[in-house]
Order: structure tokens, then sequence, then C-alpha cells
């Protein structure tokens, strides 16, 4: 975990929803994995007052490209300061062949930074968008993924074979009230599934993160058996099976 | 050079800085170890602990202020002995004191938890979080109750809008010292879920509101009393000594600009004990260089040659 300055180099709209930040930053961040994120602070003062949670969407030596609701404004040359590593990177299968990313009402940002080095490794990946999720630019995702639109319900043709046919499934969803919505996630895949076995069904965790060390304890998530985690320090990619969600 | 925090006695706290992280913001020790050196504050306050595990609150957690932040974790924690099982090894190699904070649930668990600190070797002090909205006879049990089961000093923190009289019953009771105060407690809408949720209040508006009680209640007891709230420079901790405070603790702050705790407790380490009355404020901030003495010197050389007669001439 380190404390790094960063520079904006440059701003780019990728349609009226969302932008992406293209920064510099020194190489503490160059080992930045899928999953992992930093805390932004973007000006001196203390309006606002708490970090920006930002995921990137593509590290390379040096460089960082951000995902940002287009709502937030940001200028080239702007000074930030970074803190991070934040999270633990996606914890994929060793037999991994198919996997399934699900923006369920929410951006699929998350889960983008994941999607390159799936491909890399000649992993085939179906990302399903819903609710909010369709309004993201698709077209700048890599001709590869496969990508489908489902209704607000999650609902979309073959959602049987599609579930069926993945060896490993994450799920992002509107951050408001994430445990009911993780529930209605979970319910769906034990209609669709017979069984859920263990590290199949992640949940991407987005709370509030104040500290982003584990210091705070805001982002505590109950787990069965009375023990817990901090989505900052153990997740934010967190198996629903170890979950009580009802 | 130690400054002793806590009332003079056998049990009293000694350490070597006046700053210190408020309780709920650095965790155990463990995790901003990155971050900050801890070695340079003058001590570990922990995050809130009880005697039974706590389980996180429900909903929405944190809600963005003006200028700062709601929070409302709902003091999730394993419970004192696991707390100490899990941490007891960092405690005991850290060069700083380690408090622990007890929240004041009910006073047989403050009873129990005073102890278990007590027989604890790794733990220094106790710091008692009070309730709000407790009556003076309330603090005076729930103090009595821990000062009567450790001879490790007990720093009793009290919620910001506490009357005279429960600093007064906290203190006779035989409190340490007090910590004023605690984040007060507010209501804000969830952006997210729109719903209303209460929590504690953090951010830079804390500070005058504490610093007001800091100065009437340093007026008006002996007990030491240590700032809290709103604390986010290094002048902002100095207000607090300035106004009656012998040490300070630093809240979220920390978790925005981890770094500026150890600032703090940098700018004020050691310097803070040797002031006295009439000292120069380059004995008070580091750095300040020779232009204060000799802009006073300058002064009273004026004053004094104002106030001389002119000699007499002879004819």
């Amino acid at each position: 975990m380190n404390d790094t300055p960063a520079i904006i180099e440059r701003v780019s709209r990728m349609n009226e929803h969302y932008q992406r930040l293209h920064l510099t930053c020194d190489d503490s961040l160059n080992e930045l994995k899928p999953g992992q994120t930093v805390l932004a602070r973007v000006a001196a003062r203390w309006d606002p007052y708490l970090r920006e949670h930002w995921w990137p969407v593509a590290v390379s030596p040096n460089k960082l490209v951000i995902e940002r609701p287009a709502s937030f404004r940001y200028e080239p040359g702007q000074a930030v300061s970074l803190l991070g590593i934040v999270g633990q990177p996606f914890r994929y299968r060793r037999t991994l062949r198919n996997v399934l990313l699900i923006a369920a009402d929410a951006a699929p940002t998350p889960l983008i930074l994941s999607i390159a080095w799936l491909l890399t490794n000649r992993i085939s990946v179906t990302l399903v968008l819903s609710g909010r999720g369709t309004q993201y630019p698709a077209q700048h995702l890599p001709k590869e993924v496969e990508i489908i639109q489902a209704d607000e319900q999650l609902s979309w043709p073959n959602r049987v074979m599609t579930v069926g046919w993945a060896d490993q499934v994450f799920v992002t969803t509107a951050a408001d009230d994430e445990l009911a919505r993780f529930g209605q996630i979970w319910t769906l895949f034990r209609e669709l599934r017979a069984e859920i076995p263990k590290g199949y069904l992640f949940g991407v965790f987005q709370p509030s993160l104040p500290c982003g060390v584990g210091a705070c304890q805001a982002c505590m998530i109950p787990l069965r058996g009375g023990e817990a985690c901090l989505a900052c320090v153990d997740g934010p990619a967190i198996d629903l099976t170890t979950v009580p969600l009802g | 050079m130690s400054i002793e925090i806590t009332r003079p006695g056998k049990s009293s706290l000694m350490v070597d800085s006046p700053v210190m992280p408020a309780a709920g913001i650095v965790g155990f020790g463990d995790r901003y170890k990155d971050l900050i050196k801890l070695e340079k504050l003058g001590a570990l306050v922990t995050n809130p602990v009880t005697y039974q595990p706590w389980q996180p609150a429900a909903g929405t957690r944190i809600v963005p202020l003006d200028a700062g932040v709601l929070v409302h974790t709902g003091l999730p924690n394993p419970g004192l002995s696991k707390v100490i099982a899990k941490h007891r090894a960092l405690w005991e190699a850290l060069p700083i004191p380690v408090i622990v904070h007890i929240a004041a649930t009910a006073p047989d668990h403050v009873r129990k938890c005073a102890s278990r600190i007590d027989a604890e070797p790794a733990i220094e002090a106790m710091e008692l979080g009070l309730p709000d909205d407790l009556t003076w006879q309330d603090a005076e049990n729930f103090v009595r109750g821990a000062v009567n089961n450790t001879e490790k000093p007990v720093l009793v923190r009290l919620p910001l809008y506490a009357p005279l009289e429960v600093a007064l019953a906290a203190a006779d009771a035989g409190a340490g010292a007090l910590v004023i105060a605690a984040p007060p407690r507010g209501t804000a809408r969830d952006p997210l879920t729109g719903r209303l949720v209460s929590g504690r209040i953090y951010g830079p508006l804390v500070k005058p509101l504490a610093l007001r009680l800091v100065g009437q209640f340093a007026a008006r007891l002996e007990t030491p009393i240590i700032g809290a709230g709103g604390i986010h420079s290094q002048q902002d901790a100095r207000d607090y000594l300035e106004a009656g405070a012998r040490a300070v603790q630093v809240d979220a702050v920390t978790w925005v600009q981890p770094k500026m705790l150890e600032y703090i407790a940098r700018d004020l380490g050691g310097l803070v004990i040797t002031r006295r009355a009439g000292a120069l404020g380059d004995e008070w901030h580091p750095g300040m260089g020779e232009t204060e003495r000799k802009a006073r010197e300058a002064a009273a050389r004026t004053q004094a040659e104002a106030s001389t007669p002119p000699a007499e001439e002879n004819p």
C-alpha cells in the first residue's frame, strides 16, 4: 500500500455516461491486477471528503486507465493522489475455460480489466449487461467478448445454457443495497443450477471505502458462521456461497 | 522526553508524543503499517471493542457529507478476548503504548473488560467510550466500575454534548484523563438508497465544537484533557493544546491523508512540554527560526526607550 502521486494526462469521453482518465503514475501500481483498485484524492480541499474509488480498466508500466461516470469532472494535467493497491485480485480456477461476467443494473467497470487478462490466457468471456449496465458503450470492448443485453429481470435467451456453460461467474451490481441485490442474484442462480459450488459465483462488492486498508471496518461483510470479511482487504470479489444471503 | 497524559500516580501513562489516533481510525495497529510510522505517535488507540462480539451494522454505513462523512459501522468486533488473542504479539512488539478502547455497553461488561485489560501486559491503558445521553450517575457507575477493576489508567471519552457534571462525575470517579470528545451523532440521507441514516460525523467542522468544550473544561477541571475531533492539520492540533489539552487524538483525516497523522505527530512530538508561559514561538513551532525572538527584542527595546525619561541637560 502506497500513497503515490499521479497526473491525468488525457480525458476521453466514451459516451454521454462514461469517460476514461489516462494517468501517469509511478511504478508502485504496475502490479495492479484484475479486481484491484485505487482510492483517489482529486483536490486539496475537503469537499468531496472521502477519496473516490477508482477501477482501472487498463494497466501498463507507469500508466493507468480509469473509467469514471461522465458526471464527474476532471482536467488534463490535474494532479491526483492515489492510495493503493486496494483489495485482492480475482481468484480464478486453474481449469478455467469460460467466464461469465454480469453487470446487473450497474456499470461493468469493475469487470473490464479482467477481460484482457482472460482473453490473453485463451479463456472465453461472456458479458451480460442489464438495466443501467446497458448504457455502457460495449463497442470499446474486444471483439472476442460475447456481449448479451439482458432485461431488467436479468433474463436473456438461452440463459440456462449460458450459466451452465460458465466455469466461473463474477457479478457486479448497483451499490445501493449490495447484499439485497446479491441475494436476488443468488436466488436466480439457485433456480438455474442444481448446485452452486464454492468458488463459482463471486459478487464484486463496491461499498464506500473511507480508508481502503481495513481500519475503519465500514466495508465489513458478514459471512456464514458468524465470521466477517472486509471488502477492501479480502475483496472486492467475495464467494457468494460464504455470504448469508437468505 | 516523556509527557504524562493522565493524572500523576503509580499508574500514570507516559507518552513520547502528544499525538495519537482516535478510536476507530487505525484499527488494531496492523492496518497502516505501510503508510504510517507508528513509532512516531504517542500511543495506539484501538478500534472500539466490546466484551462480547458485535456484528456489523446492516444497510448503509457511509454517507458522504459536504466536507465530511457520516459513519455507522455498528462497531463490529469479535469481543475483547479474541481481539487480545489476535493482536497480542503485535502490541508487544510496538514501541508505543497500546490503549484499548472499550465501548461502554453495560456496567458489568465494563468491569469484566477492565479486569481482562488489567491482566494483559501488552495493554498500557484503557479508554472508556461513554454512550451519548447518559446521566452523571451513569457516567460515575461506568468509570468507577472500570477504575475499581484495573490498576492501569482509564481514559474516559465523553460525548460531545456531555454537560460539565458528567465530566466532573467521570473525573471524581477516577478517570485518568478525559478525551473530549467523541464524534457527534447525526442523521443524513443516503444518496444511493434515499434512506435516512444515523451515525457519527467526521470532518473539519467538528473541531470548533470540540475545541470550545476543551477550553471550557480545561478551565474547570484538574484532570488532564485529550482533545479530539476534526483535527485536519498541524495547526488544528496546536489549537487544542493552546485551549488546554495535554494531548490530541486525530481522526478521519487519517483515512483521507494517512500521512497527516504522522506529520502532526512529528510537528508536535516532544516540543509541547517544553513550552512555558512566555516561551518563544520557535520553541513551539519547529523551523520558525529567530524572527519572532528578534521582533520581541526590538519591541522591548522600543518600549524601554519610550519609558525612559530624557536625561537632564546641564546648563
